[in-house]
């Protein structure tokens, strides 16, 4: 990463292949479509290119930095689409099986998929970075700002309530 | 109790997901985890497409920024130089700067030490003088311009450490004598005021033992302030010539020369003058001596001449009169434009000389 940060174009590359997929899913997982997924995957490493500098290279946190970026992106993604049409419920809380859950996912989206966006939302925020993201339990910690007992649980109850709706 | 075991759970869970044995944790749970990683599908081309842009971007950052990167420092440390340059041009010894300035002085981009030294000097003489000039009708203004002088020596006496060794001792010299004349100026201005303190009376003295051993010329003398009124005389015509050639060589340490000169003079003033004269200019050099000698040279006038080798002054002064006198009062003049440093401070100087012109 330190070598990307200094304009290395393999380090890069390999820094890209490595995260990418990462944030792509959990964005996925959390808006619903590929376009917009890849809109906030996109502007995610956009912003680490021009924050580098300011990142701090201290206790290998870059994955909790990272997503903490895609998170805020997310989060400015869903604060845009309900004020373009506030009818629309884009952070559903409530199970996929909802309307308003429903309308997020397209018809790509599995049915795993819309089950998860179906989660509440801490629960929804830690499978996704830990299953879809592939990030160990104390980089969620730190990119959720919990800490890794309290995600363990999440990551527990999110688990049981989804193996109930895929088991009735 | 419910909660350790919920935690224990989660935890095995955890584990299992982590790779681990299951241990206890639910199998379904981590069948429905694998299910979720893998159902999350990324389109190959949509990434190549973001993939080049970041890495094009990366390489952007190196071009861009690596020569603001020298740059920065590069100005820090040249702005940094020039503020050490400018500050420490002029920096004295004590100020942190200091040492810069020993360097640029050492490659000619500030002044000399040895001329900033002389600078100091010439300055403290200049107010150690106008000081003299006041103490008679400015006491508290003579005092002020006494500390400046002595403010200015302590600079150049810092500065002496680094001048040239051969310059050390002379320098050395001189700085006691202004500090020895500002400090009497401060402690004790009744001495420093012309026509009242020692070195007038000592003059006076010797002119008057000069005057007593001549008597003849005793007319002459009376010209200036206590220097010269107690010379009526002459043997005196050779002692007032002394005087002045002491007041020339003067400068802190001349005073007492001069006087000296005036007890030479009682003795025999052609003999005391040269004697003392050379003496007291002694102090602030060869020049000194050499007004002096040419004073006394002078004045023996064939006589005071004679009695300057201090053999014959009594006899001398005793036929002298006039004559030497006037050649006193050049001796004396050139002598004072010399030195005028020292001897003017303590105003000495003119009326010894004017002493002499009196006797003629």
């Amino acid at each position: 990463m330190r070598r990307a940060a200094r304009g290395d174009e393999d380090a890069a590359g390999a820094v890209f292949d490595h995260y990418y997929p990462r944030v792509f899913r959990y964005a996925i997982g959390k808006v619903g479509n590929e376009r917009d997924a890849e809109d906030i995957a996109s502007e995610t490493f956009a912003r680490v290119l021009r924050n580098l500098d300011r990142f701090r290279w201290r206790g290998g946190g870059f994955e909790a930095w990272l997503f903490r970026i895609a998170a805020n992106l997310i989060t400015d993604h869903h604060r845009v689409r309900n004020r373009e049409d506030p009818r629309e419920e884009v952070e559903p809380t409530g199970h996929a099986d909802s309307p308003e859950t429903a309308v997020l996912f397209t018809e790509t989206s599995t049915e795993l998929q819309r089950l998860v966006a179906g989660l509440p939302e801490d629960q929804k925020e830690v499978v996704l970075m830990r299953f879809a993201a592939g990030l160990d339990t104390n980089e969620v910690a730190r990119a959720t700002g919990r800490n890794a007992n309290a995600v363990r649980q999440l990551q527990f109850r999110a688990l049981q309530n989804l193996r109930k709706m895929v088991t009735p | 109790m419910t909660r350790d075991v919920s935690r224990r759970r989660a935890r095995a869970l955890d584990d299992a997901l982590n790779g681990r044995p299951l241990e206890g944790a639910d199998a379904e749970l981590v069948d429905v985890a694998r299910r979720i990683s893998s159902d999350y599908e990324l389109d190959p081309a949509m990434m190549r497409r973001d993939r080049a842009m970041f890495v094009s971007g990366a390489a952007m950052r190196r071009s861009r920024f690596a020569p603001f990167r020298m740059m920065v420092p590069a100005i820090a440390v040249c702005a940094l130089l020039l503020v050490a340059a400018i500050g420490g041009r002029t920096a004295l010894p004590g100020q942190p700067l200091y040492p810069v300035r020993k360097v640029l002085g050492s490659v000619g981009l500030a002044r000399s030490l040895q001329a900033e030294f002389d600078d100091h000097l010439h300055r403290a003489a200049d107010f150690v003088d106008h000081a003299g000039d006041l103490v008679a009708t400015d006491r508290a203004a003579a005092v002020r311009d006494a500390v400046v002088a002595l403010e200015e020596l302590g600079i150049a006496r810092d500065l002496l450490d680094d001048l040239p060794r051969s310059s050390v001792a002379a320098g050395a010299r001189t700085i006691s004598k202004l500090e020895d004349q500002a400090l009497t100026i401060i402690r004790n201005p009744d001495e420093a005021v012309p026509g009242v303190d020692d070195h007038g009376g000592r003059d006076d003295n010797g002119g008057g033992s000069g005057d007593d051993g001549t008597g003849d010329d005793s007319g002459t003398s009376s010209g200036h302030g206590s220097d010269d009124s107690g010379s009526g005389s002459d043997g005196s015509g050779s002692g007032d010539s002394d005087s002045g050639s002491g007041d020339r060589s003067g400068s802190g340490g001349s005073g007492s020369d001069d006087s000296g000169s005036g007890t030479s003079g009682s003795n025999d003033s052609g003999s005391g003058d040269s004697g003392s004269g050379d003496s007291g200019s002694g102090d602030s050099g060869s020049n000194d001596s050499g007004s002096g000698t040419s004073g006394s040279g002078d004045s023996g006038s064939g006589d005071s001449g004679t009695s300057d080798s201090g053999s014959s002054g009594s006899g001398d002064s005793g036929t002298s009169g006039s004559g030497s006198d006037d050649s006193d009062a050049s001796g004396s003049g050139s002598g004072d434009t010399r030195d005028s440093i020292s001897g003017d401070a303590f105003g000495l100087d003119g009326s010894s000389g004017d002493t002499g012109d009196d006797g003629s």
